[in-house]
Order: C-alpha cells, then sequence, then structure tokens
C-alpha cells in the first residue's frame, strides 16, 4: 500500500508499506533518524505523528500509556505515536503530517 | 533427593535462596544523603537514605543506559544517577531528566525495580523474594527492648561459608552441644511451629554457687532471616540474631546483645561471661560449617534434636509461587 508523509519541512512524500507493518521504524528509515529514538516503548515521544481528519477511526485506539504520553506532548486532536500504529490494509491511501519537534 | 557427589560438592545446589526479611547493614552505616550499593542475594541492593532520614533501595542498574546507580548520590530525597544525571524516587519513578523537555509519565510512574526496606533497632532490612513477591508478613521486633529500656551490651558480625539455612539448624541439632561446645544439649526443649515463625523454649535447673536455680532459655525465629533469643538466669539477656545471604554458598550473621536496664556490676560481669561464652560457641561452630555438607537424607537417631521439622517448615521459604499473598503479622 502507499501512504503520504508530510515531512517536518512541508514536503508530502509517498511511502510504501506492507499490512502489519508498524509505522514508527518505516518514518525512522526512510524520513529522519530522530524520529523514534527509544525503540518503540513510549518513554521519548519522538514519533508523534497527525493523522489527517478522518484516518482516526481506521487504527486501533491508543492504550492508557499511549494517551498519558500524548497528554504529556499536549498533542493535538488526530495525533499518535507511530511506534504505536500496526497498519493494516484499513490504512491503505492514509496521509499523515510529522508533528513539529517540541 | 540425592546427596551431593563429590567432595567439592556441598549440597547447596538444590538450595536456593530463601524469601524474607533480612539485615544488609546496620542502621548509622547508612547516614542521610549516603548511597550504599549492599551485596546480598546474588545480586546488589542499591540504598540510599535521604535528607528526611528515609532509606529507599532499589536494583543496581539504571534504566536508562545501564549505569550503577551505586555510583549516584542524593539529591534531596532522590538518587540521582552520576551518568545522566538521572533522577529516581522511592518508589523507582523518574523525578527530572536534565536534559529532556519532558519526563515521559511511563518513567514518571515507575521504570526501577524496588525493594520493601524498613529499620528497627539499629538494623536496616529488606524483603527478598527471587520473583519479587509483596512481603508475607510483618518485619519482626523486640518490643521490649525499648518498651523496658534495656541496654545495648554488644554487636558482633561473621561472613560464614555456608548456606544460611545450616546456620539455624545448628540450633535443633541438640546432640553437637557437647560434643563441640562441651555443655549440655537443651534438656526439655519444647519446640513449636506458627505460620512463619518457630519458637524454641527451654527450661532447666543450673547448678549455682548459690544452689540450684532454674534457667530459661526462650528463641524466637521469624522467617529465615531473624531471630531473638532471652536467656534468663542469674542475668537477663536478649540476643537479636540476623542471618542474611550473600550467596547460596555464604551467609552474613549479626548478633546484637541487650541486657536489662539497672543491672549490679556482678550480674553485668555475668552478662559479659554469657555473651563471651555464646560468642566462642559460634567461633567453635563455624569451622564445622565451613567444610560441612548439608544431607539431605541425613542419618538421624534417638537423641539428635528436631531437625527434620526445622526443614520442613524452612521448606516453606523456597516455595516461590506461593499465591499466597496476604501480610500476616508474624
Amino acid at each position: 500500500m502507499e501512504l503520504t508523509v508530510v515531512d517536518r519541512d512541508g514536503t508530502a512524500r509517498a511511502l510504501q508499506a506492507k499490512s502489519g507493518e508498524v509505522l514508527m521504524p518505516l518514518l525512522r528509515d526512510g524520513i529522519d533518524v530522530a524520529i523514534g529514538i527509544c525503540g518503540g516503548v513510549i518513554s521519548c515521544g519522538t514519533c508523534l505523528v497527525i493523522l489527517d481528519e478522518g484516518w482516526s477511526g481506521h487504527v486501533a485506539s491508543p492504550s492508557d500509556d499511549e494517551t498519558d504520553m500524548l497528554e504529556a506532548l499536549d498533542a493535538p486532536p488526530g495525533a499518535r505515536l507511530a511506534c504505536q500504529l500496526t497498519l493494516s490494509d484499513a490504512v491503505a491511501g492514509l496521509r499523515l503530517t510529522i508533528a513539529p519537534e517540541a | 533427593m540425592t546427596e551431593a557427589i563429590g567432595s567439592r560438592l556441598r549440597g547447596y545446589e538444590d538450595l536456593p535462596m530463601p524469601f524474607g526479611w533480612f539485615a544488609v547493614a546496620m542502621s548509622d552505616e547508612i547516614v542521610p544523603l549516603e548511597v550504599k550499593s549492599l551485596s546480598y542475594f546474588g545480586t546488589e541492593v542499591v540504598v540510599w537514605r535521604g535528607e528526611s532520614g528515609e532509606l529507599h533501595a532499589v536494583d543496581p542498574y539504571c534504566p536508562h543506559l545501564g549505569a550503577h546507580l551505586g555510583g549516584g548520590d542524593v539529591v534531596g530525597e532522590d538518587l540521582r544517577c552520576q551518568f545522566h544525571h538521572w533522577r529516581f524516587n522511592g518508589e523507582g519513578g523518574v523525578t527530572d531528566i536534565p536534559y529532556a523537555k519532558m519526563i515521559p509519565p511511563k518513567l514518571k510512574r515507575s521504570c526501577l525495580a524496588t525493594w520493601p526496606i524498613e529499620e528497627s533497632l539499629g538494623v536496616v532490612y529488606v524483603w527478598y523474594h527471587p520473583r519479587k513477591a509483596a512481603p508475607k508478613w510483618a518485619l519482626a521486633s523486640a518490643p521490649i527492648i525499648a518498651a523496658e529500656h534495656w541496654v545495648k551490651a554488644q554487636e558482633h558480625e561473621w561472613i560464614i561459608k555456608t548456606h544460611v539455612q545450616e546456620i539455624t539448624e545448628n540450633g535443633q541439632d541438640y546432640a553437637h552441644f557437647r560434643a563441640v561446645h562441651g555443655t549440655q544439649g537443651p534438656p526439655a526443649s519444647e519446640f513449636q511451629l506458627d505460620g512463619w515463625s518457630r519458637r524454641n523454649t527451654v527450661e532447666m535447673q543450673m547448678v549455682t554457687p548459690r544452689g540450684p536455680m532454674s534457667g530459661k532459655i526462650d528463641a524466637l525465629a521469624v522467617g529465615p532471616g531473624q531471630s531473638f533469643t532471652r536467656f534468663t538466669d542469674v542475668t537477663d539477656v536478649y540476643m537479636m540474631q540476623e542471618t542474611t545471604p550473600i550467596d547460596s554458598g555464604t551467609t552474613h550473621l549479626r548478633w546484637q546483645f541487650y541486657h536489662a536496664p539497672d543491672m549490679s556490676d556482678g550480674k553485668l560481669r555475668v552478662t559479659a561471661a554469657r555473651i563471651r561464652d555464646l560468642v566462642k560457641q559460634v567461633n567453635q561452630d563455624i569451622p564445622i560449617w565451613e567444610r560441612k555438607r548439608y544431607n539431605h537424607a541425613p542419618m538421624l537417631v534417638d537423641g539428635d534434636g528436631p531437625v527434620l521439622a526445622y526443614r520442613k517448615q524452612y521448606a516453606r521459604f523456597y516455595q516461590f509461587d506461593d499465591p499466597e499473598p496476604a501480610i500476616a503479622a508474624a
């Protein structure tokens, strides 16, 4: 499937992904090594992304730990930690923006 | 269970370290704002005393990049890691990361394993359980000492190359008293098991220059790490004993002696002699303990003490998956 990722410069880029993959490593390896510093244990907040409106219902709801982290980061609606998002065919065509550095 | 084969195997391979409350330091060995790394239970416990005087205990390695927290320092009530200056509170939660924009909520709650730690009568204890299960009984103490203003007489300690179970088994081994110490074994001993504790009471008639008099030894062991023994005869002496595994073949033994208040000089001399004699006896036991083997199936005969009853109770301290979670009064 193909996703569209808007990076911190505002450039929209196509990203190839497979169902079952976790989003964070794709962003780290394809976009910016400073994404996902903690490796996916919800302790750094560097993989914050904002899903375009309408897409939040297509992914699993955040866990309590992720919800706490989103609150601590003052994250806007539609924000998620990419390390907690496992992609499925339901998100083919998803467009998301990498959050600005805190 | 089969006996160990070969003279270098001492039977401890099948004996793990029991769970319980164990002494790890004397209170005055850890002053406020001090960090100590204490080697027990085959691992280390990092203990610090905050500015309030309260003690805290955690696992030795920083969850961040693995520095040994024993090299840290105390800031206020918190322990600060020397490597990146992360700070931890007594619950193992992160209170400061100087270079991060925020402390992740998960780390704030707790990310470093802690140990239950308590102090009583100048001794610092932690609760050890290999699966980190919560304490199953309350730390035992000797209320008589504070209530009746008993006087601390002496402290002694030994590091002994033996398993922790062996030291308290010695008291149940009646037949060694005559052979090793040249004394009578306990003549009429009462042995009671009650939950996590074990009581031995002995009453005997002693011949003294002033005629016969009755003496009493009352020993209470709570868990595998604490015993309290009162010797009442001409004098009145209270002994606190703590046995703590350093590893499965090495044990730290500590004694603190107290005597009743307002004793005459004569009774104080008898007290000193009694303590001297107990110290002499343990120094006779130690060379035997350090070379003996733990026989899983000892060949006991008439006249031996309640060694097997003792072992049966002690086996409870190895039931690591015991679901019994409750704190029961000791």
